[in-house]
């Protein structure tokens, strides 16, 4: 069974990057099985956009454990591809206990998954740099040690700057492969979708 | 799928382990994600073997086991151990990304020459290196002569250039009072000032150590008001016993392959203390001249003895300490010109 984890540092949008994967697979509905830390699993069945407003909301939003759904076997080429969707890894020391247990759950997954699709938050890259930030190349770094097919998802282009920022990026990291996307509007879904369906077959 | 490798356990065991010391906060994330990818990347068994050994600290026997080798200094060694708690939560708090100072490490060692105040503070650089708190811990010396310049605008610069060489270590600068000497428009007072902004812009890697005689020392730190507070610990290098310079010599000649006649022991004893009367008296450094100068004489005596045997080349005997003359009267400075 293939498993692709969806990483990065949070509110750069994995949740609704995941949803929309789903959706571009073809599913009519997400089913969504929730690990909470602490043991807790619960199972629900959405319709995408019902998913995308309940686990998206406007205000931030941070995922706890992990949430696992799976993507169309159609659209995979006949195999079953699990999403893994994350919670973030943020850089700062955390105090709450449940989230550094969501983060162990990502390091475990960061290991242990099949095809690794990292996102950043093209707005949050800084201006005068223009390179990833400390905590983002460490999860590349990881990723790129462990030899798993790995995708850099270069996420919020539609908002202002981000396209010609995501453009300069992608021109320096031409070894990688990169993503332009936009979750919120749908853009670029296509093409992550064909390469997370490559990434299943060779490996 | 990929065919499992054999080392695969030990890898996922050492993983197993730095996501449980992440989760418990004893490791911050970044350090953990490194500390993932070195499994990856290196041999997984080594990796493995050193992610399972590594221990947070080194333990309190194994920090200051250098001092167990010192004889006397009671003082200083009570104060380092009071200091290993201290810096073992620095260092804990360092590793888990708190805010952490080593401005509140510098330190001022005050006694006389030979009382061990270099020895002490190479032993703290090495502490501080097993711990974290430094990254190189190797000291570098420095007086007067190293820090002030002879032109404007010079001084400033050299103090400079010892700080980085110093940088990871300990900037240890003898004598530091004669920096004060010289009145207002020394350039003694500016190698201060570049020292205390250099302690501050580099807090995060250097431990600074002002050395001297205690009453010149303490004048030092009075007159230049802030330095107090800026070298919170100060430390007292009591002159040795008679007692303990006996064990200071006796630890020399074991070192040497040497040893007393028993008459010898005693002319040691008296030798010493005429000298401890001496103002020229540099304690640990007087004894190793006087083992010294004996060292050759022995030498001189046994070069005529005809088929030397094995107790014939270890044995200094009470000539060669006895002095000669007025030799005695003079510090050991000059009395090496009495041989």
């Amino acid at each position: 069974m293939r498993n692709c984890l969806i990483v990065g540092q949070p509110n750069v949008g994995k949740t609704w990057t995941s949803l929309r994967l789903t959706e571009a697979s073809g599913a009519q509905v997400a089913h969504i099985v929730q690990e909470l830390p602490g043991g807790e699993v619960r199972e629900h069945t959405y319709r995408i956009h019902e998913a995308v407003a309940r686990f998206v909301g406007a205000a931030e939003h941070t995922t706890l454990g992990v949430q696992t759904m799976g993507l169309a076997a159609a659209a995979i080429g006949g195999r079953t591809v699990l999403l893994s969707d994350s919670t973030g890894l943020r850089p700062q020391s955390v105090e709450d206990r449940l989230i550094r247990q969501g983060m162990a759950k990502t390091l475990i997954l960061l290991t242990s998954c099949t095809c690794i699709l990292h996102v950043v938050d093209l707005s949050e890259i800084e201006e005068e740099r223009d390179t990833l930030s400390e905590m983002d190349r460490l999860i590349q770094d990881l990723a790129m040690a462990r030899d798993a097919p790995y995708l850099l998802l270069f996420n919020k282009a539609d908002l202002r700057g981000a396209r010609k920022r995501g453009a300069r990026l992608q021109k320096r990291m031409r070894q990688l492969e990169t993503h332009l996307i936009s979750a919120k509007t749908g853009e670029g879904f296509g093409a992550v979708l064909r390469a997370v369906r490559k990434a299943s077959v060779v490996h | 799928m990929r065919v499992p490798r054999q080392n695969d356990r030990m890898q996922s065991l050492s993983l197993n382990r730095i996501v449980e010391r992440f989760e418990r906060g004893q490791l911050p994330l970044e350090e953990s994600l490194r500390q993932m990818r070195r499994t990856w990347a290196a041999d997984p068994r080594k990796a493995a073997s050193e992610v399972l050994a590594e221990p947070l600290l080194p333990p309190r026997q194994t920090a200051l086991a250098p001092l167990q080798d010192l004889v006397g200094l009671q003082d200083v060694k009570r104060v380092l151990d009071e200091l290993y708690s201290y810096v073992a939560v620095q260092a804990l708090r360092k590793n888990m990304s708190l805010a952490f100072d080593t401005s509140v490490m510098h330190m001022v060692f005050m006694g006389r020459p030979g009382t061990g105040k270099t020895t002490i503070a190479r032993v703290v650089g090495q502490m501080f290196r097993s711990f974290g708190v430094l990254s190189s811990g190797h000291v570098v010396e420095v007086e007067r002569a190293d820090l002030v310049g002879e032109y404007v605008g010079h001084t400033a610069q050299r103090t400079r250039e010892q700080l980085t060489r110093a940088r990871g270590g300990v900037l240890f600068v003898d004598e530091a009072y004669s920096l004060a000497r010289g009145g207002e428009r020394d350039f003694g007072r500016e190698a201060i000032d570049t020292l205390v902004k250099g302690m501050e812009d580099r807090r995060a890697d250097l431990v600074v150590i002002l050395a001297g005689y205690e009453a010149e020392m303490l004048h030092f730190l009075n007159v230049n008001p802030g330095l107090y507070s800026r070298f919170p610990l100060q430390f007292l290098f009591a002159d040795f016993t008679e007692r303990e310079l006996l064990q200071i010599a006796a630890a020399m000649l074991r070192g040497r392959d040497y040893r007393l006649a028993v008459d010898a022991q005693v002319t040691l004893r008296q030798v010493l203390r005429r000298s401890r009367e001496h103002p020229g008296f540099s304690n640990a450094r007087t004894v190793r001249n006087l083992i010294e100068r004996a060292i050759r004489r022995h030498a001189a005596r046994v070069i005529q003895v005809d088929d030397p045997t094995r107790a014939d080349l270890t044995t200094l005997a009470a000539a060669d300490f006895h002095e000669e003359g007025y030799c005695a009267q003079l510090s050991d400075r000059w009395s090496t010109q009495c041989r």
